[in-house]
């Protein structure tokens, strides 16, 4: 392969990763924000995790994923349970890990 | 111990296990998927502590060896990391007393991961600074780390999947979902832009889905927050 070229993708792959990271912070962090966007921005965390959650469960290489074999899925049953009762992310991480090594080798 | 380390360091490093526990198998992969397609060694490592976003580096490499143009590399690279204007934007509000040089640092390392947990900071009160750098500096050295691990001894790891690490992150996004949406209507908008994003993916556009799904969902709860408060 050639290296040379390749060094130059990956700087540009790490500047139009960036620039999407800082750009709003550049521009609206020593700015008060309008109390519409604000409103607005409340919903933004919720939502992007539940976008990347529930895309990790229940898909597989672009498809849906319901099976028993979806041990990921499986797992995510508990792990919400003991999310809830210990609000706890140490916690809750390394019990759902256990979980779902117990069901891969058992399922 | 305590006394050397500045407030939040520590609580930092306690709340980065899960990212700690989650990145290494991912940059372990990376490194082999790399490797197999071509990349030397070193470029394999440079890509990581260059880029920095495990999905894009992936669809990056896959693309590579199918021999598609850079040009095209470069904007689906680009397509991917667009989500991260809506973490910025929505972070941004809470930077307004942190010195440039810092925010410049922060936010090369802001990945879904490390705005998930920042966000659940957020919602508890407000983003401490040192304990932000910290859960951001040990995101981004992990995943220095696991790759320099899949280069050296990568085949070998893999072959050892008895521990379901690949749960690590999933397991971490649901109990800071937890802690972030604690109303009924955060619950919903979670679980409408997750239902969301599945669609996207299902009609091909998987690229745009966590950006599409947000501004979509977001975009109708202000609108059923202004109804309410109009009626």
């Amino acid at each position: 392969m050639e290296n040379e070229k390749l060094v130059f993708l990956i700087m540009g792959m790490a500047l139009v990763t960036y620039i999407p990271r800082i750009a709003p912070a550049i521009f609206f962090s020593k700015k008060a924000m309008p109390e519409l966007l604000n409103q607005w921005l409340q919903y933004v965390p919720s939502s992007i995790i539940g976008a990347l959650l529930l895309s990790s469960l229940f898909m597989k290489e672009g498809s849906l994923h319901l099976a028993v074999s979806n041990t990921i899925l499986l797992s995510a049953i508990p792990t919400v349970i003991f999310a809830y009762i210990t609000k706890s992310p140490v916690f809750t991480v390394i019990i759902g890990v256990a979980i779902a090594s117990a069901l891969q080798a058992f399922l | 111990m305590r006394s050397f380390l500045k407030p939040g360091v520590l609580s930092g490093l306690k709340r980065s296990i899960p990212i700690l526990l989650g990145y290494i198998p991912v940059a372990i992969a990376f490194a082999i998927l790399a490797l197999n397609a071509g990349f030397s060694p070193l470029l394999t490592i440079f890509m990581s502590a260059t880029v920095f976003a495990g999905a894009s580096q992936f669809i990056a490499v896959e693309l590579l060896s199918n021999g598609i143009d850079y040009g095209i590399i470069l904007v689906t690279t680009l397509v991917v990391n667009l989500r991260h204007l809506l973490m910025s934007f929505y972070i941004s509000n809470h930077l307004q007393h942190w010195r440039w040089r810092d925010i410049y640092i922060f936010c090369f390392g802001l990945t879904d991961e490390a705005f998930a947990l920042h966000s659940s900071r957020i919602a508890q009160g407000e983003l401490l600074k040192i304990e932000a750098m910290t859960i951001n500096i040990v995101g981004y050295g992990t995943w220095i780390f696991g790759t320099i691990l899949g280069v050296l001894i990568g085949p070998l790891l893999m072959g050892n999947q008895a521990i379901a690490l690949d749960f690590a992150l999933p397991a971490m996004f649901i109990v800071l979902l937890v802690l972030i949406a604690d109303s009924i209507k955060k619950l919903a908008v979670a679980i409408i832009a997750g239902c969301v994003a599945i669609v996207i993916n299902l009609t091909g556009f998987g690229q745009w889905s966590v950006l599409l799904a947000t501004v979509f969902v977001a975009t109708i709860g202000l609108g059923i927050d202004r109804w309410k408060t109009k009626s």
